[in-house]
């Protein structure tokens, strides 16, 4: 499904390498978490799957897609294929729930009948039936999250990437938008987790990718969860 | 190219068309102050454009209408011409439909015209060569046409062998002799000139101060939606679905402002024709361009202004909305 071979990241001028030499595979309906400290590299491998920046060397090739062969023009497909959920949620605070989740099928050019059937099944999805016409300011924290969840799946991607859902949550917050990620992930979407939070890494059994100074330090199956 | 590459069918490219229209709508209500200043601006723009152009054809027609009217043909016959020849001449030129009026200034005339108008020092030197200038001079035939453009039948009358006899040496042909006339639509042309180019550098400088007003307005309105744009790339918008809107708002500037600079344009048209026709300026041209072709001259404003509009928001785009 993701297959990361060799991928180097030295940004413009800098000496620094963001990513050395990553290579990783993961595999359909898998569930990854991808951890580091800050600077490790996390951000910038999320980036490149999302083709919001170009790796220096390496292949990238997701769902037999090889980024080489990805005109700029073809970027917002490619977009619309990866569901994408952001630490700070990337709601527009003017906008209600349904009309958040909607916004993700209206840039597709799905007609408004095709919406209003798909957007309410993902509200019930995410368990917020009771808060579709409200606005972001009235959620809290854990609920705009599964908002920006129910966006990113609302096109029913095959792969979910998560950069940091839980960092502005509180524990109980956190639970409930990682449960949720189980969940999406049990229906057989592959989801990549990024997180620096350990409690979250011991309360699953996952596959864990830890990175460090932009190379893979560990790659394992973490099994007995707390 | 990748698999990514899909076309979407037309009907879904319609959705998104309407749905980007209904985005810009929202973008002109929301950015209600900045609209209605990038409305105005533009709306002088459009109207100086109007007026100028209109002020130009009035007085473009004024001057056609004066050289056709106002010009004076002058045919010039020897001093001894029989007064039974230029009576005749005379006779036949008045049977012409083109032909208003025809005056008959003999040689005694044209030397007691002379004097009249030469000083004294030219007068003693006249005197001093003894020149009997009552002999001398031309008769001359001064024929005042309808219609300056169509001398064809005055021409066959003229150069009629019978008159071609005494036609004077010196004015073989029939001319033109214009006297204050020309000073009148020399005056004229001066003015048009004037409009035309004021109305330009006018409606140049507007059409500048338009550009950036409705420029700025577009980049605000880019700058106030930064966050909305940034979440509309990540979660794969096409660059047009994001753009689409800034332009339409630009180009419903556009279509406000031409509307409106046309109606107004049109009512000072109302109002002002008949006050321009009662100080002797020529406004048939001009009505019957600009109210002959009504619908065409509105919908040129107004594509004038989706034009301005559209141009500005597509300079601030490509500027601040790089995707």
């Amino acid at each position: 499904m993701i297959l990361i071979d060799r991928v180097t990241k030295i940004y413009d001028k800098g000496t620094q390498r963001s990513l050395d030499g990553v290579t990783l595979h993961i595999k359909p309906g898998e569930f990854v978490i991808l951890i580091g400290a800050s600077g490790a590299g996390k951000s910038t491998l999320l980036k490149l799957l999302t083709r919001e920046i170009f790796q220096t060397s390496g292949k990238i090739v997701i769902g037999g897609l090889d980024y080489d062969d990805i005109m700029s023009s073809e970027v917002p497909a490619l977009r619309r294929r990866i569901g994408t959920v952001f630490q700070d949620f990337k709601l527009l605070p003017n906008r209600t729930v349904y009309e958040n989740i909607a916004f993700a099928l209206e840039i597709s050019g799905a007609s408004n009948k095709e919406i209003q059937a798909i957007v309410p099944r993902m509200i019930e999805l995410v368990g917020l039936s009771g808060r579709r016409d409200q606005f972001p300011d009235q959620l809290s924290g854990g609920e705009q999250q599964r908002v920006a969840i129910a966006r990113a799946m609302v096109r029913n991607p095959k792969i979910l990437i998560a950069d940091e859902p839980t960092g502005n949550l509180d524990s109980k917050n956190s639970a409930e938008v990682i449960a949720l990620l189980e969940k999406i992930n049990q229906h057989g979407t592959t989801v990549m987790l990024v997180t620096h939070d350990v409690n979250i890494v011991k309360a699953l059994e996952k596959r864990v990718i830890t990175l460090e100074h932009g190379k893979v330090t560990s790659d394992t199956m973490r099994k007995g969860a707390v | 190219m990748s698999s990514l590459h899909q076309r979407l069918p037309f009907n879904r490219r319609m959705i998104m068309k309407k749905r980007m229209l209904g985005r810009g709508l929202a973008n002109l209500i929301r950015n209600s102050w900045l609209t209605m200043a990038a409305i105005v601006v533009m709306l002088i723009t459009l109207l100086t454009i109007f007026i100028s152009a209109t002020a130009t054809l009035a007085l473009n027609g004024t001057v056609d209408q004066t050289r056709r009217e106002k010009s004076d043909l002058s045919v010039f016959l020897k001093s001894d011409t029989p007064e039974n020849i230029y009576e005749a001449l005379r006779s036949e030129l008045i049977s012409d439909n083109n032909v208003v009026q025809v005056d008959i200034v003999d040689s005694a005339q044209q030397s007691t015209n002379l004097n009249d108008v030469i000083d004294d020092e030219t007068r003693a030197i006249i005197r001093d060569m003894e020149l009997d200038t009552a002999s001398m001079l031309p008769i001359r035939i001064g024929i005042r046409v309808a219609d300056i453009d169509d001398l064809d039948s005055v021409r066959e009358i003229v150069t009629d062998d019978l008159y071609m006899a005494y036609m004077d040496p010196n004015s073989y042909d029939y001319q033109f002799y214009n006297g204050d006339n020309s000073k009148v639509i020399d005056t004229i042309n001066r003015w048009a000139r004037y409009a035309q180019t004021g109305g330009m550098v006018l409606g140049g400088i507007f059409l500048l101060i338009s550009i950036l007003v409705i420029f700025n307005t577009i980049r605000m309105a880019i700058f106030a939606r930064k966050d909305e744009i940034e979440m509309e790339k990540l979660i794969g918008a096409e660059p047009r679905y994001i753009r689409g809107p800034f332009l339409v708002e630009a180009e419903l500037y556009g279509i406000i402002a031409g509307s409106i600079a046309a109606a107004l344009g049109y009512a000072l048209l109302w109002w002002v024709v008949p006050i321009l026709s009662g100080a002797g300026i020529a406004t048939g041209s001009l009505t019957d361009i600009v109210y002959g072709w009504a619908p065409l001259v509105v919908i040129g404003v107004i594509l004038l202004g989706v034009f301005i509009g559209e141009l500005s928001a597509r300079m601030a785009v490509r500027k601040y909305l790089r995707y």
